[in-house]
């Protein structure tokens, strides 16, 4: 397993998709980072005066923003990264070589989903930590201080998020092609999207209905589930005495408990053990 | 000892495609060659001993052990026939990682990997990219993987597929070198010539069924054909021969009469010569009055055969000529043994006599 693990990493660092990724991510940030200078420098007489809830305001809506759209680039680097891992693989060739070897479909499996979980961890935390970063230097505040365990917590529910879409999509990809396993991900990762918004809005109207409805496609796929708790995690327990109000959509009125957190790990546990198994027992 | 060994081994798809109740074993130390025209099962066939398929029914033993069995591996190099590696490694990292893959010690792999960059003609390309090398070039790496574990077992699905007749001719020479060293190779190919240079014995398979397996002697079996061509010294000489096939039935089974005048047409170079020769025998003279010689086709089960219908034909009279045995190309011997299963023996027997298939 030690051997596909480290030939998974290899090979997502490798990747061209991941160059050109790392590329945009770099223009986001330095697009994002502009942006926030740009409504930073307007505000800066504020700031000088101490705290003040159009700040605040400002503040929670472009680093709620900022988070949403680094949630989704791990996500899309997650589905993109590991669409093609199995049936995509037994199609081009490059299963055989491997699988001729000493070596068992769930050590290759394994090793597969540890190597880019580690790849996806890592850059979901250095796009996270890099979001907290420029809002914290551009604003020149220090409000957006977050008690450690906290920020743990945040980070680890951030980065959660693409390993699940990870482990969903390996075990889509142990039966369909590439471009099977992307349509159906691509379609579930999108309706937990837009499943959280609706959430919001059903919090924002006082619908349970729709608010319910919101909750349904979590339990489909918690990944937004995770965004969201993400939020809540961070804008609830900053060092200074005060919550930042959620955005509107991007933010978590209403946030999800820990059950979801344990939700969305075993989810996260029963996909890879469907994907051991369909891979185990298919032809290739 | 068998290395391989199956039993009404099949392996289809909801019934349809693959192969079925293949039953053949192949010994240590043998080049074993599995031929087919595409689609025949030759790739299923592979897959299924190597543990990718699972098998519909039957039963299968690599080295004595279930199909697939993972410590088997360790045993096997494998080169696929849609080969692909990873493109960001080198050809000595590709190497190394497939030794990593067999867990074989980092020092043996060191070792292991100059010998085969010579052994694959790859010896000073080890540095490049694989992105950077042609087809051919990758087709001879993954002969490398195959090769790094010293295999006792190589399986080689369509070896030289991308390569040029040099890269063939040198592939085909590995295999020599690899079978005298005592390895076992079960060969699947299209190429009949590449086949017939390196293989002691084959399998044909056609619409997923094996149509003959054996040893070269004994695929020839039914295709062996002697030509014994007669010394004519009367008209009437034709007459008897046909009478004789009347008579008996072994006669009329194997023997095919080419008279003189269908010579050109049926026998080609061979009855050329026969003519040729004719006029040039040591201790004859041509007068005109001799009537042309009669050339008989005869389907022999062993190359030994020959000699008894000589004895029987100067039993009868006969004065005898020349004497040929044709051992069949493969290309003869494959034909041979398809057509006989797309039409049935008798068809196969009738286009025979015909000279229509040899």
């Amino acid at each position: 397993m030690n051997v596909i693990y480290r030939l998974t990493l290899s090979e997502g660092i490798h990747r061209r998709i991941f160059h050109l990724l790392l590329l945009m991510t770099g223009g986001f940030l330095l697009f994002y980072g502009y942006g926030l200078h740009l409504v930073y420098r307007e505000r800066g007489e504020m700031i000088l005066s101490g705290i003040n809830t159009g700040m605040i305001h400002d503040m929670s809506f472009f680093f709620t923003i900022g988070l949403f759209f680094a949630s989704f680039l791990t996500g899309i680097l997650a589905i993109l990264a590991s669409v093609g891992s199995i049936q995509g693989e037994i199609e081009s060739g490059l299963m055989y070589g491997i699988l001729s070897k000493p070596i068992s479909r769930l050590e290759v499996l394994f090793g597969k989903f540890l190597g880019n979980a580690t790849l996806f961890f890592l850059y979901g935390l250095a796009l996270f930590f890099s979001i907290i970063g420029l809002n914290r230097w551009l604003s020149g505040s220090t409000l957006l201080s977050f008690e450690t365990p906290y920020l743990i917590a945040a980070a680890l529910t951030f980065t959660l998020q693409p390993i699940i879409l990870l482990a969903v999509t390996l075990a889509l990809s142990t039966r369909l092609s590439p471009m099977g396993s992307g349509v159906v991900i691509m379609i579930l990762y999108g309706l937990s999207l837009i499943g959280g918004f609706i959430e919001q809005i059903g919090i924002e109207l006082e619908n349970p209905d729709v608010e319910r409805l919101g909750i349904l496609s979590s339990l489909i796929l918690p990944v937004d589930a995770m965004y969201r708790m993400t939020v809540s995690t961070l804008s609830n327990h900053l060092t200074v005495p005060i919550t930042i109000p959620s955005a509107p959509l991007f933010g978590s009125h209403h946030p999800p408990s820990l059950a979801m957190a344990v939700y969305a790990s075993l989810y996260m546990l029963v996909f890879l053990g469907i994907a051991a198994i369909s891979f185990r027992k298919r032809d290739v | 000892m068998n290395v391989i060994w199956t039993d009404q081994l099949s392996k289809t798809y909801r019934g349809h495609g693959g192969f079925r109740q293949a039953s053949f074993a192949v010994s240590k130390g043998q080049v074993f060659g599995c031929l087919g025209p595409n689609g025949a099962g030759k790739s299923t066939l592979v897959k299924t001993l190597l543990g990718f398929l699972r098998l519909t029914s039957g039963k299968g033993l690599v080295f004595g052990r279930p199909l697939g069995d993972k410590e088997t591996r360790r045993r096997i190099g494998y080169l696929p026939e849609l080969f692909r590696y990873h493109t960001w490694l080198t050809g000595e990292e590709l190497l190394r990682l497939h030794g990593q893959l067999h867990r074989m010690p980092e020092s043996q792999i060191r070792q292991r990997i100059p010998v085969v960059l010579e052994q694959i003609g790859m010896l000073g390309q080890e540095k490049k990219k694989i992105a950077s090398y042609s087809k051919g070039m990758q087709q001879r790496i993954g002969l490398g993987c195959a090769l790094i574990n010293d295999p006792e077992l190589l399986f080689l699905d369509e070896p030289t597929s991308a390569l040029d007749p040099i890269g063939r001719r040198q592939i085909r020479d590995l295999l020599v070198h690899l079978k005298a060293q005592g390895k076992t190779i079960f060969l699947n190919s299209h190429l009949l010539s590449e086949v017939e240079a390196v293989c002691d014995a084959l399998l044909i398979l056609n619409r997923g069924r094996i149509v003959v397996q054996g040893t070269w002697e004994q695929l020839q079996i039914g295709s062996l054909v002697g030509r014994i061509r007669l010394f004519c010294r009367e008209e009437t000489e034709l007459a008897r021969l046909r009478r004789l096939q009347r008579q008996k039935p072994e006669w009329r089974e194997a023997v095919t009469i080419i008279e003189p005048s269908q010579a050109g047409h049926h026998a080609g170079n061979t009855q050329t010569e026969f003519t040729q020769n004719r006029f040039t025998l040591p201790g004859f003279t041509q007068t005109g009055n001799t009537p042309p010689g009669i050339t008989l086709r005869i389907v022999l089960r062993t190359r030994e055969e020959i000699a008894d219908w000589v004895a029987r034909l100067v039993a009868e009279g006969f004065a005898i000529e020349e004497v040929q045995v044709e051992k069949p190309s493969l290309e003869e011997l494959f034909f041979h043994w398809i057509e006989e299963k797309e039409t049935g023996p008798e068809a196969k027997q009738h286009l025979s006599r015909h000279g229509e298939v040899g």
